[in-house]
């Protein structure tokens, strides 16, 4: 559906959390990591979700659209065809947060 | 025995409480013996309207001490037994608290006390040209902490939001009397977001003390077209268009010819009698915004097969469009002895499926059911026609509901939209959450009650309900839909 890759990757991120889990250890969710830089550094495998992807189920007359949690803002937002921003605030956000971070590199 | 116990509970409430805050004469406590779901009645122990926060902590205290249970209640309108008294409690009566405590008009918010009528918020606020949204049909009557209690919906819930979505904070007295406060003021406030938790929690979870409310704009401009359909399915499946055409109306309800009937003997809006449904929706906004939004709707309601569509040319005709709606269910209440509201959701593209399942179930039970309800949100209120007078009716009307819950389970939908579990749907509980999703509640509901004294009994089914409930649900050896998990 759309432009947006369809690619499931549940059991492997279930199998990944689930050994850390046996093993007592922590874990490290990332998705886009557009806040990475932010606070202290956390301890624990990275599990990345950013390739778990797609749309499950999107019917307009229910208003309602059902993501894996990998999809990008803006990939959403163009399926949506939506002003960038008008409903899907975060994007804003994250916008304001590249501004900050390139602000703060250049210093 | 519960005289004597009545008694020496009340003496110690004494100690702290004025006279005219404790109720314990059996003629005076007979008044609070049910609410709006009158079919269920228990008698407390005491009744006890405090008139301050402390008062409610003090109470809490005792009852904490004293392993007392604690139902709350605020108007008492609820539709589901939420505030059905337990017969060795006491009911925590919140009407003496309705005071207004702040009117913030550059914030657009309220701090009010729980016993404040909803309508009275939106009163208080007219002349800075503001409302509060949720609108629940008792809203003449029914206070903001019930609100806040039960979630409480509306005809415009479907573009304001729930109450959920139209309060910042709450000031809670916990089962232990503790006061604690959750604040949503900030859009991104550290934390878990815990209002979602507590607001619809039924009184299981605290005591809601004061409330902080969204206000919002009154808008400039309201307009109202009616569309007329020979069949409920043409209706509801234009209601799933409208939406879909990215049009967001401030309600969209729906009516079936024995509910446009009855409204039209009652008030004589001048509804077409011959129609098997009509959809009312209205729109709201800046002028431009609605002149040019009313016309798509137009348009979707032809094209979806409306025989005839009506807008209302000025105030005085949008607020006739609105009286049969308005006055529905006390319609209902003049063709038939009793009847019985059901409440549940589904999705919007279900509406036609449903509404003819609906009606063969009406014919299975041979009882009439009058459709009228908040279909642009899916929200069903299928009106069951039943004569209690008649042995074993009410039970027939019960299991006809339950069918009707059931049926929109199978859709994809949920038991209730606004009216709450409470003690009526206790048992349909167990057909939408399996075992460990109902373990999961019990153990939200002791971190903030390990004693179980906040409104016991209600809207979490046991296990040994559940067990009951689905014995007296086996026919023929076979559990209704075996497609559903079962844990």
């Amino acid at each position: 559906m759309g432009a947006i890759a369809d690619i499931d990757i549940e059991a492997e991120l279930a199998t990944q959390v689930a050994a850390v889990a046996a093993s007592g250890g922590a874990v490290e969710i990332v998705g886009g990591g557009s806040k990475r830089f932010y606070g202290e550094a956390v301890e624990g495998l990275p599990i990345e979700v950013a390739g778990h992807s797609g749309v499950i189920d999107y019917d307009p007359a229910e208003l309602v659209i059902t993501l894996r949690c990998g999809c990008r803002l803006a990939e959403v937002e163009a399926l949506l065809a939506l002003p960038p921003g008008a409903v899907l605030e975060p994007t804003g956000i994250s916008d304001a947060v590249a501004v900050l971070r390139e602000a703060l590199s250049a210093d | 025995m519960s005289q004597s116990r009545r008694q020496k509970l009340a003496a110690l409430f004494r100690e702290f409480l004025p006279e005219e805050s404790i109720v314990d004469q059996p003629t005076s406590l007979a008044a609070y013996e049910c609410d709006g779901l009158s079919a269920y009645r228990e008698t407390p122990l005491l009744v006890l309207l405090p008139e301050s926060i402390e008062q409610v902590q003090q109470v809490m205290r005792l009852c904490h001490q004293q392993r007392v249970p604690v139902v709350s209640r605020g108007a008492g309108t609820s539709l589901s037994g939420g505030a059905l008294p337990h017969a060795d409690g006491v009911v925590l009566s919140l009407a003496k608290m309705q005071k207004i405590l702040q009117i913030d008009p550059l914030s657009r918010l309220a701090v009010v006390q729980p016993g404040v009528r909803n309508l009275a918020i939106s009163e208080a606020v007219k002349s800075l040209g503001l409302y509060y949204a949720p609108d629940p049909s008792s809203q003449i009557a029914c206070s903001i902490g019930g609100n806040v209690a039960e979630n409480a919906g509306g005809v415009h819930c479907l573009k304001y939001g729930l109450t959920l979505h139209n309060i910042l904070a709450l000031k809670i007295v916990g089962a232990d009397g503790e006061i604690f406060e959750i604040d949503q003021r900030a859009l991104h406030a550290d934390g878990y977001d815990l209002l979602p938790l507590l607001v619809g929690s039924e009184g299981m979870l605290g005591i809601v003390v004061e409330v902080t409310v969204k206000l919002l704009p009154i808008p400039r401009c309201a307009r109202v077209v009616m569309g007329v359909f020979d069949s409920v399915e043409k209706a509801g499946a234009s209601v799933a268009a409208i939406i879909a055409e990215g049009i967001i109306p401030a309600g969209i309800e729906m009516m079936d010819n024995p509910a446009i009937r009855a409204a039209e003997d009652f008030v004589h809006a001048n509804y077409p009698v011959d129609a098997e449904a009509i959809l009312i929706c209205e729109l709201d906004g800046t002028e431009e915004e609605v002149g040019a939004q009313i016309e798509r709707v137009e348009a979707v309601l032809k094209r979806g097969g409306a025989s005839e569509t009506r807008l209302a040319r000025d105030e005085a005709e949008r607020l006739l469009f609105w009286s049969g709606r308005k006055a529905a269910f006390p319609a209902v209440g003049r063709i038939s002895p009793d009847y019985y509201c059901i409440d549940g959701t589904i999705p919007r593209k279900s509406l036609a499926a449903v509404l003819a399942g609906i009606r063969q179930l009406s014919e299975e039970y041979g009882l009439r059911v009058a459709n009228v309800f908040h279909a642009g949100d899916g929200n069903l209120h299928p009106l069951i026609l039943y004569d209690s007078n008649n042995e074993g009716e009410l039970e027939k009307t019960e299991e006809l509901g339950s069918r009707i819950l059931q049926l929109c389970i199978e859709c994809g939908g949920t038991i209730t939209g606004e009216h709450g579990v409470g003690v009526e749907k206790l048992g349909e509980m167990c057909i939408q959450f399996g075992e460990a999703e109902r373990n999961q509640f019990h153990a939200i509901r002791e971190c903030f009650d390990p004693l179980r004294l906040l409104n016991p009994g209600k809207a979490i089914p046991t296990l040994a309900r559940c067990a009951e409930f689905n014995a007296q649900h086996v026919h023929h050896g076979k559990l209704p839909h075996p497609e559903l998990e079962r844990f």
